[in-house]
C-alpha cells in the first residue's frame, strides 16, 4: 500500500471516528406503526420534539377530519410526534437512546368486557382499528393468551379474578416493538378455548361450556315500592338455595346463593330508603356462593318469600327519617366559584359555578334550615367563604364543587378534606353519592383546598361529576342528576348525625 | 519528487484537520465542565388509576440559572417522558425567576390563570407542580406564584396563592 493510500485511510478513520462523538439531531430510526415495523426512517429532533418522515396513511381511520400538522425538508414530509401522541387513542413514544418511534393504539381497561352466561364466557378487546394479534395456550401453569401488536396499554397493569378459577391479566409484554398481552390463567383441568381470526377491531376469546351445571346466576336486583314497603327483588336464571342473615352494627341483610355466581350485566339498583346501599360479590367459589347485602339506615324487620328464578325481600313499611334533628343544626352548603369565577365549563358552555349553585338550593328545598355561602351568583373570596362559616358558627361545612381536567379527561365522583375531623363526614357523604349517583368511585382524598384547610368546623368539599367529560356533562346538565346530588348530600348528613359514636 | 510533493500536502491537510478536530474536542471539553445539579420535575399524570397526580421525574441540568430552566423544563417537559405531561395551561410562559431568602419568586404570564380548564385536583396539580419543582432546589423551601407580575387570590377558586406556599406531599404519587 502506498503511502498515500495510508494517509487516505487515516482520513477517512478520522472522520468516521469524530462524526460518531456528536448527538444526532437528524438521521434514520426504526419505527413500529401499529405493530408494523418500518426501518430507515427519516427523522429530525426540532424543539423538544420529534418529526418523522413516515406514512399516516395506516392512522387516517383515527385522523377522520383532523388535518396533521407536517414540514417539508427535502423533499419528504415529516410529522410531529408530539402531535400525533394528542390525537385521541394514539400513543407515541420515542426512545432517543434507540433511535426508535413507537406509534401504537391506547388500550385501556374500557376497552375490554368480559360477559358470561350459562352457556359460554366471553371475552371482548374492542379497538378503534384492526390490529394483528397472535393467540395461544401455554402449559405450566395453563394460560391462553393474546399478544397485540402495536398496543400502549394505560394504566400499567390490569388484574381481574373472573371466578370459577380464572383470573385475566393484562400488562406491556414489551415496548419495543410494543406489544400488550392479554392472558387468562386457567383451572389445571382447562376448558376449550377458542378466538377470534387476526387481525381485527375485535378480538374475542371464548371459553364454551366452562359453566354449564354450575348453578344459577344471578342476572338483576331490583328496589320498587309497594304500598308503602321497599320490595327487593333478586332474578336468578333459575332457582338455587338461599340463606339471610340479618345482622346489627351496622344493621343489614344478607344473603347466600347457593350455587351461583354473578352475571356480569349486574348493574346497581337505585337505592330507596330504608335501603341506603346493596353490595354483592362472588362470596365464595367452592362451592360457588353469592352474597348480597343491603345495607340498611336503621333496624328493620323483613319477609322473604322465593319463587323459580325470584326470591323477593320486603322490608318493613316505609317512613322518612326524621328531618327534625338535622333542622337544630347550623349546616353551611358553599356552592363554589360563582360571579367572575366561573369554575370549570364545558365543552357544551355549561359553568360550574352555576351548577354547583343550583345543587346548593336543592340542598336547602330539601333541608330550608341551611344556609348558603352565596344565594346568587356573586363573587365570594376564599376568605369570605371561611369567615361565613365562622360568623354563623357552623356545626358542619360543605363545599359543592364539580371537576375538569384538560382534554376531556377525568370521570367520577370525589370528596376531599383536610382534618382529621372531617374525614367521617366525608365518608359518609361519600358512600351515598357514590350509591345513588352511580359514577365511578374517586374515593375519599386528603386534600389541602382553602375552604376545608380553613373552616372553623368538620368540613368537606364534594366533586360530583366531572364537566370536562361531556357524558358526565350531559348528566350535570339534567335536573334529575343535580336533584340525586341535593338527595345524596342531605342523606350523608341525616347519616353522619344519626350514627353511634 | 512529485509524489513527495504531494504527500507534503496531504500531511498538511492532515494537520489542519487533526487541529480543528482536537480544537473541536477541546471546546466541548469546556462545555462539559459545567456543573450540573439534580431537580425534581413534578409531572402530571392525568390518567393515573389512583387519580390525577404529580409524578416526581428527577434531571440534571445546568446549575446556572437552575430555577428558571426547571420551571421552563415543566412548561416544556423533555418529550422522551412517557405518561406525564405539564400540569401548566396551555401557552403559559415564565416571564422572571428569583430568589429572596428562602422564597423563590416566579412571575408568570396571564395564561396561568387565563388558561385554566378548572377543576379542584387540576388546580393541585399546577399549583403543587410549581411550587413542588422549585423546592427541589436547595435552599428554596416556599413559592410565592404571581400572574403578570402582580399576587392574584387563586388560579381557580379552591387554593389560595397570596402568600407563599410550602410543598405539598399528598398529590405526589
Amino acid at each position: 500500500m502506498s503511502q498515500q493510500s495510508q494517509v487516505l485511510f487515516l482520513f477517512a478513520f478520522i472522520f468516521l471516528i469524530s462524526s460518531f462523538s456528536y448527538p444526532q439531531q437528524e438521521g434514520k430510526c426504526n419505527l413500529h406503526l401499529l405493530g408494523q415495523q418500518y426501518e430507515n426512517v427519516d427523522y429530525f429532533l426540532e424543539n423538544n420534539d420529534v418529526y418523522l418522515a413516515l406514512d399516516v396513511s395506516p392512522l387516517s381511520p383515527l385522523l377522520r377530519n383532523l388535518q396533521l400538522k407536517s414540514v417539508k425538508k427535502g423533499g419528504k414530509i415529516f410529522y410531529s410526534l408530539n402531535e400525533l401522541n394528542s390525537v385521541q387513542s394514539l400513543s407515541c413514544k420515542w426512545d432517543g437512546e434507540a433511535r426508535c418511534a413507537n406509534i401504537g393504539i391506547k388500550l385501556k381497561r374500557e376497552n375490554i368486557i368480559w360477559e358470561r352466561n350459562p352457556s359460554a364466557l366471553t371475552f371482548q378487546i374492542t379497538l378503534p382499528i384492526p390490529l394483528s394479534f397472535e393467540t395461544g395456550i401455554l402449559s405450566n401453569p395453563q394460560r391462553a393468551f393474546v399478544d397485540i401488536k402495536g398496543a400502549h396499554l394505560y394504566p400499567a397493569k390490569i388484574e381481574e379474578e373472573i371466578g370459577d378459577n380464572l383470573k385475566m391479566r393484562v400488562a406491556q409484554h414489551s415496548i419495543s416493538p410494543d406489544i400488550v398481552r392479554f392472558v387468562i390463567d386457567l383451572p389445571p383441568s382447562p376448558p376449550k378455548v377458542e378466538f377470534s381470526p387476526s387481525p381485527s377491531k375485535q378480538i374475542k376469546i371464548f371459553l364454551p361450556s366452562i359453566l354449564s351445571g354450575k348453578g344459577s346466576g344471578l342476572e338483576a336486583i331490583e328496589l320498587k315500592k309497594v304500598d308503602g314497603a321497599v320490595v327487593a327483588s333478586l332474578r336468578l336464571t333459575q332457582l338455587s338455595e338461599y340463606k339471610t342473615l340479618l345482622l346489627k352494627n351496622p344493621p343489614r341483610l344478607a344473603i347466600d346463593i347457593t350455587p351461583s355466581y354473578l352475571s356480569p350485566s349486574l348493574s346497581s339498583p337505585e337505592t330507596l330508603p330504608p335501603i341506603s346501599q346493596v353490595r354483592w360479590s362472588q362470596f365464595s367459589k367452592d362451592p360457588p356462593t353469592v352474597r348480597v347485602v343491603f345495607d340498611l339506615e336503621r333496624e328493620i324487620g323483613v319477609d322473604i318469600r322465593s319463587k323459580p328464578s325470584l326470591i323477593e325481600i320486603k322490608f318493613g313499611s316505609f317512613f322518612e327519617r326524621d328531618l327534625r334533628k338535622l333542622e337544630g343544626l347550623r349546616i353551611v352548603i358553599d356552592p363554589g366559584h360563582g360571579g367572575s369565577e366561573p369554575g370549570a365549563i364545558g365543552a357544551s358552555g355549561l359553568k360550574e359555578k352555576d351548577i354547583n349553585l343550583d345543587i346548593a338550593r336543592r340542598i336547602k328545598k330539601l333541608l330550608p334550615s341551611v344556609l348558603l355561602t352565596r344565594e346568587d351568583d356573586v363573587d365570594v373570596s376564599l376568605q369570605g367563604r371561611v369567615d361565613f362559616a365562622t360568623q354563623v358558627n357552623a356545626d358542619v361545612f360543605i363545599s359543592v364543587h364539580n371537576n375538569s381536567l384538560p382534554n376531556a379527561q377525568g370521570t367520577g365522583t370525589e370528596t376531599y378534606y383536610f382534618r382529621e375531623d372531617s374525614l367521617e363526614l366525608a365518608q359518609y357523604i361519600h358512600k351515598v353519592l357514590i350509591s345513588k349517583l352511580g359514577l365511578p368511585d374517586g374515593g375519599v382524598r386528603r386534600r389541602g383546598f382553602y375552604v376545608i384547610k380553613n373552616s372553623p368546623c368538620p368540613s368537606v368539599l364534594i366533586e360530583g361529576a366531572y364537566i370536562s367529560n361531556p357524558e358526565e356533562e350531559k348528566l350535570l346538565a339534567s335536573e334529575d342528576f343535580r336533584q340525586k346530588i341535593a338527595e345524596a348530600v342531605v342523606e350523608g348528613l341525616k347519616q353522619y348525625f344519626g350514627r353511634e359514636k | 519528487m512529485k509524489g513527495n510533493r504531494k504527500l507534503i500536502f496531504l500531511l498538511i491537510l492532515l494537520v489542519v484537520f487533526l487541529s480543528l478536530v482536537f480544537y473541536i474536542r477541546a471546546k466541548k471539553a469546556v462545555r462539559e465542565r459545567r456543573i450540573w445539579q439534580e431537580v425534581v420535575l413534578y409531572l402530571a399524570d392525568f390518567s393515573s388509576p389512583k387519580g390525577p397526580s404529580l409524578v416526581p421525574v428527577k434531571i440534571k441540568i445546568e446549575k446556572d440559572n437552575i430555577l428558571y430552566s426547571a420551571i421552563d423544563l415543566l412548561i416544556n417537559p423533555p418529550p422522551y417522558l412517557k405518561g406525564v405531561s405539564s400540569p401548566l395551561p396551555e401557552g403559559t410562559r415564565l416571564i422572571s425567576a428569583e430568589v429572596k431568602g428562602d422564597i423563590a419568586y416566579l412571575n408568570f404570564s396571564k395564561e396561568l390563570k387565563d388558561n385554566f380548564t378548572g377543576g379542584s385536583t387540576n388546580e393541585m396539580l399546577v399549583v403543587y407542580g410549581i411550587v413542588n419543582t422549585a423546592c427541589s432546589i436547595n435552599g428554596i423551601k416556599r413559592v410565592q406564584i404571581l400572574v403578570e407580575g402582580k399576587i392574584i387570590e387563586s388560579l381557580g377558586g379552591h387554593l389560595e396563592i397570596m402568600e407563599p406556599l410550602e410543598p405539598d406531599r399528598e398529590i405526589v404519587r
